[in-house]
C-alpha cells in the first residue's frame, strides 16, 4: 500500500499545543465568549487603599535631605517644619555641609569640609562660599543666615557647641536642629 | 425570544489606570521620615572660647545685673540638672537625676519649676541654656522640647 504523503493540516503543528477548548469557543455560534472575564473588583479595592495610605504620607515639603541610617534624631514634640537651608551633619569624628542649589535644585556638597583633617576650618570656609552663593543668587534680601543641624542623639554636646559657635561667628545665626516628630 | 441582558459593565480600566499612576506617583514623592525642626535663638546665645559652665553662668549673671533684667538659666549636666533665676540666684535648684535613678534628665520635675517661673513671671519667655561638654545631644533637644512646652520659646544655647 502506498503510504499518504500529503496530509490535510490540523489546527497546530504540534497537536499537543491544540487550544482545543478555545477554538470550541471560537466556533461555537450563540453564547460562548473567547474573552475571558477579568475581576477587577478586588484590585481596584486595593489602589484605593494604597492611594489612601500613601495620600495620608505625603509631604507638600518633600524630604529636604538626606538622613544616613546610622544618625538617629532625637524626637521633640514642639517642632515646626523644616525650611530649605545648608546643612550640617555632624558624628562623633566628622562634620559634613551640604545644601541644595537654589537654581538646579541639585545638591551641592562641600567636599572640603568631609575631610576629618580640620573640620572646622573646612566649615568655616564652606560657610563663607555659601554665604556668598546666597547673596549672589537673592542680592535684594536681607542674608538671614539659616542653617539646619543634624546630629545622632548621643553625639557629646562639645562637638555641637563648635560648630554652633562657628556657624555664630560666620553669620549663620538662625540655627536649627533637625528632630522627629514625637506622637 | 432572547432576553437583553440588563446589568451594564462599567469599564474600569481607565480607572485602575488613573490608580496606578497615583500610585507610581506617590510612591516616588513619599517621605517616611517627618523631620522637623527646633529653632533657637540666637540673640541669647553667647559665643566664647571657654568650655566651662561656670564661667558661662556667671558672665551671664553680670550681663543680667546690667541690664536689670532676671534670667532665667538652665544647665545640664552629664548627672544633674540646674535651674536658676536671677542673677544672684535667688533661686538655685540641683536635681541630681542619676543618683535619683534615671537615665534621663527628669523633665517632669524641671516642668515643674519652669510652671513656678511661669506663674511669677507670666510674660517671660527667653531661657538662657548652658550645658556641659559630654552630655548627649539628646538632652539638649529634650530640655529645649520641655521648655517649649512650658511656654520659654525663647531659648538661647549658650555655645561657651
Amino acid at each position: 500500500m502506498k503510504k499518504k504523503t500529503i496530509v490535510k493540516p490540523g489546527h497546530h503543528l504540534e497537536p499537543k499545543w491544540d487550544l482545543k477548548g478555545l477554538r470550541k469557543r471560537k466556533n461555537s455560534k450563540g453564547r460562548l465568549s473567547v474573552t475571558a472575564d477579568l475581576p477587577l473588583v478586588s484590585i481596584i479595592d486595593l489602589f484605593s487603599i494604597l492611594v489612601i495610605y500613601l495620600l495620608m504620607n505625603f509631604s507638600a515639603t518633600g524630604d529636604i535631605f538626606f538622613t544616613s541610617k546610622e544618625i538617629h534624631l532625637p524626637r521633640a514634640k514642639h517642632a515646626t517644619a523644616i525650611q530649605n537651608a545648608p546643612l550640617i551633619t555632624i558624628t562623633t569624628d566628622d562634620v559634613r555641609l551640604e545644601a541644595l542649589s537654589a537654581q538646579s535644585n541639585s545638591l551641592l556638597t562641600l567636599s572640603d569640609v568631609n575631610s576629618k583633617a580640620d573640620p572646622i576650618g573646612k566649615l568655616i570656609s564652606g560657610l563663607r562660599e555659601f554665604r556668598k552663593i546666597q547673596e549672589i543668587i537673592h542680592p535684594d534680601q536681607v542674608f538671614k543666615g539659616q542653617v539646619n543641624i543634624q546630629a545622632d542623639e548621643s553625639v557629646p554636646l562639645v562637638n555641637i557647641k563648635l560648630v554652633m559657635r562657628t556657624c555664630i561667628l560666620e553669620g549663620w545665626t538662625g540655627i536649627n536642629f533637625a528632630v522627629l516628630e514625637k506622637d | 425570544m432572547g432576553r437583553k441582558n440588563t446589568n451594564a459593565n462599567l469599564n474600569l480600566t481607565p480607572y485602575v489606570d488613573l490608580l496606578s499612576t497615583l500610585i507610581c506617583f506617590l510612591l516616588l514623592t513619599a517621605v517616611w521620615q517627618q523631620i522637623s525642626v527646633i529653632s533657637t535663638s540666637s540673640s541669647v546665645s553667647n559665643v566664647g572660647s571657654q568650655n566651662s559652665v561656670t564661667n558661662a553662668s556667671s558672665n551671664l549673671s553680670t550681663g543680667s545685673a546690667q541690664e536689670g533684667k532676671m534670667l532665667f538659666l538652665v544647665s545640664i549636666y552629664k548627672d544633674r540638672i540646674e535651674t536658676q533665676a536671677g542673677a544672684e540666684a535667688i533661686e538655685k535648684i540641683q536635681h541630681h537625676y542619676v543618683s535619683a535613678g534615671l537615665a534621663q534628665p527628669d523633665y517632669q520635675t524641671l516642668k515643674k519649676i519652669l510652671k513656678q517661673w511661669k506663674t511669677r513671671f507670666p510674660d517671660r519667655k527667653d531661657v538662657v541654656l548652658n550645658t556641659d561638654d559630654e552630655s548627649p545631644y539628646k538632652f539638649l533637644i529634650g530640655t529645649m522640647d520641655t521648655l517649649m512646652d512650658s511656654d520659654f520659646s525663647d531659648v538661647g544655647i549658650n555655645t561657651k
